[in-house]
């Protein structure tokens, strides 16, 4: 294996069990040098157990993670996270209330055994950075929240980690703050570089922040992907509801076509579509659904199904309608432009694209 | 019980390297160390304890007789639940007693803070068997000076309360147990976040709901944690009852237990009398879980809390008020009584310009052996203390980081010295100890070693409820940041725990300086210390000295009170205002 | 003499010394300081190179003890005394825990319990060691062990003590059944013999003397029970109580002081018990601590226990100022035997009677 194509961090198979709870299942799991992931998925899918035993908390009961080639975490022995040269920001900052920021911040760099002077410069560059520069000698108790969230970020990395783990950084600000902090985050990244491990519930704060999101459920990665690719290509049913919102249409395999309640598609229109087989289900966004008071000319593989609009509401940003096809106990989200007005019991016709379709997983 | 933490060295890309490449991290060295401390100093006394409860006196024999000798008699059985009885409503009041206060002096703006701590501690350094004679003095129904103005008063012919009653015995009691909870409760009350009571006043909770329904919650840890202290230590007592239970006609089991020790002495039927009391721990641990539960109870967050004092405006002197009638009942009036004692040629008098002398002060200041006795006793319990705390603050560390399975068996280790009345654990102690090869015998080490034992549950527990306010990601950040387990004990568990370290050390350091019946056991010729000195003079009458030395302990508490609350300095959960 | 179910009039029995006045007898204690007879002198060299004794004493207090101690030094230079005194119940225990654990710490033993003599005889466990200077005490003292094990170190009396700011003397009960009138109700103490020994050889002697109603009559009047005998000191000077019976050492040590305590040998008979020394076998300073035991049965002894009131147990020592010497009362003292025998009926009728 070359050295640029090793993985700074991989998880082979790693599980963790609590008893009779198996919180982790065989994870596998591989992080370049420098890329930022996040690990997306509802409380107790096992997300931040997995961040502990990347951190060297967590023993894990199955399987291995190394970090640069090296074995760091297996069931007979893991490094102490004392060893592993990561830093991390916890859910609660545990920032230190007796030492102040600038102790907090120089810690690490002090059982580095740097002299005295580089610490200084460090910690003072640190703090430029994260906009702290005038509260070196507060102590924390007189900080505000977002300011101490600053101090947990500056102490992670002043001393350039080899791996960032964050677990839920931003869940105890408030929610202008927490906008503000994601794309501090972000901006932190891209000048720093770390390899990032970011653990949230929030899709908004992975969708920002990360170069990759893994989401997680029942201990298991579902799927890893860029956040475009997981949008619009999300792979599993929980996948597709958990990212965003969506429909989900189970269509049929039948010779070169998929057929659908009310209408039916090409194989060939959709990507990848000679593959699939047998009953397939599609995940379809509210937004890639059109609607029209004609129908609108068809092509490409495009389907057009005539439906009537069932309820209607006004978001500001655009309407949501729901649309049931006609003789069809289906029922659509649709979502459309402010200025696509329609009436509530209105015969409409809505447009299928098959490359905005995404076949998904049973 | 095996440790369990382990660390490679280092670690090669082969999974097979892992297991050959454990090896001990100097922290777990420090576990280690403190593990077979402990095995020493509890574990091996009490097991002798439980063999010789099962040896006939003469011949050593298995026999199950002791038991039946010790709990043959209905009386005896009775006298066990006198004593659960006595001790648990002498923790409720000690809670009625200590909670408040220990809220007034860390939550609000309060006046008088310095002098009621220093009174409470004043209070805790009393030796029972003194408070117990102020009270004497002052509730005594024929001549109690409370009694007295009563009667003058309302020109009744008798007084209006008897100290000679189990209602009496347990006021006096816990007059004088009351601090163990006050320290806990306060040091720990120090530690909430200000947001915590503003969140709770935010949905419109009011002050006093706020208190009790968010404040004391938040700390019941530390108040169970001192309740289970003042239980197990009534359980033990014997100074209190020996002076007010008798005369009341209330037999409680340490006053049971001393006839094992008259001729014929059956020391082993005293074993076997003890052993169960292990149980009311056990018993104590299963009702503190299911009281604490799972709820979480995590008060320093590393979140920066910060504490702001409450303002009472008016209300602050009613709290003050409250505590000091409590510190007057415990302190003033009974060393107002005995005063009369210190301050006079003799007592027996009563007030005269003729009877008054600084010379019961000077006779024991002017005493080469009460001087030394007095320094013995203070050198002893500081150093004591320090060992207490110090393997308390580890095994405790170990137990609630779980970083060696069986800890409940470590927790009852700890908890155990407390309720074994001091004199049964101090013949386990000595027959340990005292004859070669150990061959402490007379020595200094003993009597520290045996007061740290016996005083190690306060520091357990203390330590305990200390570590669950501490949330474990503070220690955590200090591991990824490349710092070991016991730099994260040195630079961010101890400094954040220093009031309730230096308060825990105070609640072994004080009862150390008063404790008798270990002390009487493990003295030695050059190695006498203030408590067996107490016991002579209150056995030869001389009653203006002991009341002179019990002064003089007021004072010097007073001025270590003064200097570590000065050494403490900033407090850094106080927001700067 | 042996001791057997019956009083003992010291004064009977007291000869030689007793005869003496209190002068002559001082002038015979100073020529006795000076001398040493030559089995003491060898004994001396002995112990000179043993160069200590230690002494577990369940009478006296520290200091005193040490007093003892120094002044044994003085007349033995070289020769350091350990003392370490606790309560007699303790000082025993840890004599068999030193024994069960094979090592003696103590050479000299003194306990107020005489059971713990003959228990300890029993076991094979002393040294037989009869002091020369045995033969200066009062005779009712000497043969207290006829075997020679042990010898009487200090001899404790229960009399009555009464309050005496409170009571005139003509009022004050002058033998023991006066303690009984109602107008005492509420305002008598004593100890517990559950707790004291010598309140064990009190009850004892009482139910002797009185049969088992005399309690049942106190008991009638509400007194306060202590533990120790110590504890009348302490209650009579409070003002809580007015008459006891207690230890006259204790009442009158605190009388010296101005305390208003005052004291009656009850016209009938005091109550005495007798606290025995003996030598430890198998201790590190053997000859020693027979010079130990030559000194306890001297005069400078039983000086230093004058000097704090207690009772000399010599009759060339006179007794303490306000103190009768045991050559002028009728004492009576139950029989170890007896005490054995009757103390534990005693204890388990006093927790009926009294609830305590």
């Amino acid at each position: 294996m070359s050295e640029a194509a090793r993985p700074r961090l991989s998880l082979q198979q790693i599980s963790c069990a609590f008893g009779a709870t198996t919180a982790v299942d065989r994870l596998d799991l591989d992080i370049a040098p420098g890329e930022f992931v996040s690990l997306l998925g509802p409380s107790g899918c096992g997300k931040t157990t997995t961040l502990r035993m990347v951190a060297g908390f967590v023993r894990p009961t199955g399987g291995s993670i190394s970090m640069d080639g090296e074995v760091i975490s297996s069931p007979a022995a893991s490094l102490p996270p004392e060893r592993r040269r990561m830093s991390m920001i916890f859910q609660s900052y545990a920032i230190w209330p007796n030492m102040t920021v600038a102790e907090n911040v120089a810690f690490g760099l002090k059982l580095r055994r740097m002299d005295r002077g580089t610490v200084r410069r460090k910690v003072t560059e640190m703090l430029q950075t994260v906009r702290l520069g005038g509260l070196a000698e507060r102590y924390p108790a007189e900080l505000s929240g977002g300011q101490q969230q600053r101090v947990a970020l500056a102490r992670a990395m002043v001393i350039q980690p080899r791996v960032l783990l964050l677990d839920e950084p931003l869940s105890n600000l408030d929610a202008n703050l927490r906008e503000e902090m994601r794309f501090e985050i972000r901006r932190l990244h891209d000048e720093f570089h770390f390899t990032t491990v970011y653990v949230t519930h929030d899709q908004g704060e992975a969708m920002v922040t990360s170069d990759r999101i893994a989401v997680m459920n029942h201990g298991r990665i579902e799927q890893i992907d860029a956040p475009y690719l997981l949008y619009t290509r999300p792979r599993t049913r929980f996948v597709a509801g958990f990212i965003g919102r969506t429909n989900l249409l189970a269509g049929a395999c039948a010779g070169e076509a998929i057929a659908f309640d009310r209408f039916a598609i090409p194989r060939a229109a959709f990507a990848g579509g000679e593959t699939l087989s047998g009953e397939v289900l599609f995940s379809v966004r509210p937004q890639s659904i059109g609607l029209h008071r004609a129908p609108p000319a068809a092509g490409d593989g495009v389907a057009l199904v005539e439906g009537r609009l069932l309820q209607r509401t006004y978001l500001g940003e655009s309407w949501d309608y729901v649309v049931a096809p006609l003789d069809s106990g289906l029922r659509l989200k649709v979502a459309a432009l402010p200025a696509e007005v329609f009436e509530v019991g209105e015969t409409v016709w809505l447009r299928f694209d098959p490359r905005q379709m995404a076949p998904i997983a049973g | 019980m095996s440790v369990a933490q382990s660390a490679p060295a280092a670690f090669t890309g082969r999974p097979g390297a892992l297991a050959r490449l454990r090896r001990l991290e100097p922290a777990s060295l420090v576990w280690l160390v403190a593990l077979a401390g402990l095995a020493a100093l509890v574990a091996v006394p009490l097991l002798r304890l439980l063999v010789s409860s099962f040896q006939d006196t003469d011949t050593g024999a298995f026999t199950l007789g002791n038991y039946a000798t010790a709990y043959g008699h209905l009386r005896d059985v009775l006298a066990l639940g006198n004593s659960l009885l006595y001790a648990a409503e002498v923790t409720l009041v000690s809670v009625v007693l200590a909670v408040p206060i220990a809220w007034g002096i860390a939550r609000t703006d309060m006046p008088a803070k310095g002098f009621i701590r220093a009174m409470i501690l004043g209070a805790f350094i009393t030796p029972p068997y003194l408070g117990a004679i102020g009270w004497i003095l002052l509730g005594g129904p024929n001549a109690g000076w409370l009694n007295r103005v009563w009667m003058a008063l309302t020109g009744s012919g008798t007084g209006f309360m008897n100290v000679y009653s189990f209602g009496g015995l347990v006021f006096v009691t816990a007059l004088y147990a009351f601090p163990y909870i006050f320290v806990f409760t306060a040091a720990a009350l120090e530690l909430v976040s200000t947001e915590m009571e503003e969140a709770a006043n935010i949905l419109g909770a009011g002050g006093a709901r706020t208190v009790l329904r968010i404040t004391l919650p938040l700390v019941t840890p530390a108040i169970i944690g001192g309740a289970i202290v003042v239980f197990l230590d009534t359980v033990a007592l014997f100074g209190t009852p020996a002076i007010i239970a008798l005369p009341a006609r209330v037999r409680v089991m340490t006053l049971v237990l001393w006839q094992f020790f008259e001729f014929p002495v059956r020391a082993e039927a005293a074993a076997a009398y003890a052993v169960p009391l292990v149980l009311i721990t056990l018993a104590l641990f299963w009702a503190q879980r299911m009281v604490l539960g799972r709820r979480g109870y995590v008060a320093l967050t590393g979140k920066g809390g910060s504490r702001r004092l409450a303002r009472l405006g008016p209300w602050r002197f009613l709290i003050l008020g409250y505590a000091l009638l409590v510190v007057a009942l415990a302190v003033l009036l009974p060393f107002a009584a005995l005063g009369q004692a210190a301050f006079s040629k003799a007592w027996g008098q009563g007030f005269s310009w003729g009877n008054l002398t600084l010379g019961n002060f000077r006779a024991l200041l002017a005493d080469d052996n009460s001087r030394q006795t007095i320094a013995h006793s203070f050198t002893y319990s500081a150093a004591s203390a320090t060992l207490a705390v110090a393997l308390a603050l580890i095994v405790a560390y170990i137990v609630s980081r779980r970083l060696v399975r069986g800890g409940a068996v470590l927790s009852l280790l700890c908890m155990a010295p407390l309720v074994i009345p001091g004199i049964v654990l101090a013949i386990a102690f000595y027959a340990t100890y005292a004859p070669p090869p150990i061959a402490l015998y007379g020595t200094a080490s003993i009597l520290v070693l045996g007061f740290a034992t016996r005083f190690l549950p306060i520091a357990y527990v203390n330590c305990m409820a200390a570590l669950r306010s501490l949330n474990p990601e503070m220690e955590e950040a200090v591991r990824i940041l490349g710092g070991g387990r016991l730099r994260a004990l040195a630079r961010v568990v101890v400094p954040l725990l220093k009031k309730n370290l230096v308060g825990c050390w105070l609640l072994v350091f004080i009862p150390a300086t008063r404790e008798l019946s270990t002390a009487i056991f493990l003295v030695g010729a050059r190695t006498r210390v203030i408590s067996v000195m107490m016991l002579d003079l209150s056995e030869n009458g001389s009653f203006e000295t002991l009341a002179a030395l019990g002064f003089f302990l007021l004072g010097v508490t007073i001025l270590i009170v003064a200097l570590g609350y000065r050494l403490l300095g900033r407090d850094f959960m106080l927001r700067r205002s | 003499m042996h001791l057997t179910r019956r009083a003992v009039t010291f004064g009977s029995l007291a000869m030689g010394g007793a005869a003496l006045g209190p002068r002559q007898a001082a002038a015979q204690t100073g020529a006795q300081m000076g001398a040493q007879t030559g089995a003491q002198q060898s004994l001396y060299e002995a112990a000179k190179k043993e160069g200590q004794v230690a002494w577990y004493s369940g009478i006296l207090d520290q200091p005193l003890c040490d007093r003892v101690g120094a002044a044994f030094t003085q007349q033995h230079p070289g020769i350091r005394v350990n003392a370490i005194k606790t309560t007699s119940e303790v000082a025993f225990q840890r004599v068999m825990q030193d024994l069960n654990g094979g090592a003696v710490q103590a050479d000299v033993f003194t306990t107020t319990d005489a059971s713990h003599m003959s228990y300890l005889v029993g076991k094979g466990q002393l040294v037989k060691y009869v002091p020369e200077n045995a033969k200066g005490m009062v005779p009712a003292l000497q043969n207290f062990d006829p075997q020679g094990y042990y010898h009487v170190s200090w001899v404790g009396l229960v009399t009555i003590v009464y309050n005496a700011a409170k009571v005139k003397p003509e009022d004050a009960p002058k033998d023991w059944m006066d303690l009984t009138d109602p107008k005492w109700k509420n305002q008598i103490c004593f100890g517990s013999p559950n707790y004291s020994g010598l309140i064990g050889d009190w009850t004892v002697a009482m139910t002797e003397k009185y049969k088992w109603e005399y309690f049942e009559k106190l008991n009638k009047l509400n007194p306060l029970i202590g533990r120790s005998i110590d504890d009348a000191v302490t209650t009579l000077n409070s003002g809580e109580r007015m008459v006891a019976a207690g230890n006259p050492a204790s009442s009158l040590r605190s009388a010296a002081k101005g305390n208003p305590l005052a004291v009656n040998y009850p016209t009938s008979f005091t109550v005495a018990d007798f606290s025995p020394s003996a030598i430890l076998k198998g201790s590190r300073s053997p000859n020693a601590a027979k010079l130990f035991m030559e000194f306890l049965a001297g005069p400078e002894y039983s000086k230093i226990l004058t000097d704090s009131f207690e009772q000399s147990l010599r009759a060339d020592v006179p007794p303490p100022h306000g103190a009768k010497s045991l050559t002028e009362l009728t004492v009576f003292m139950p029989t170890l035997a007896n005490i054995e025998k009757e103390l534990p009926g005693c204890k388990s009728r006093w927790r009926d009677t009294f609830g305590t």
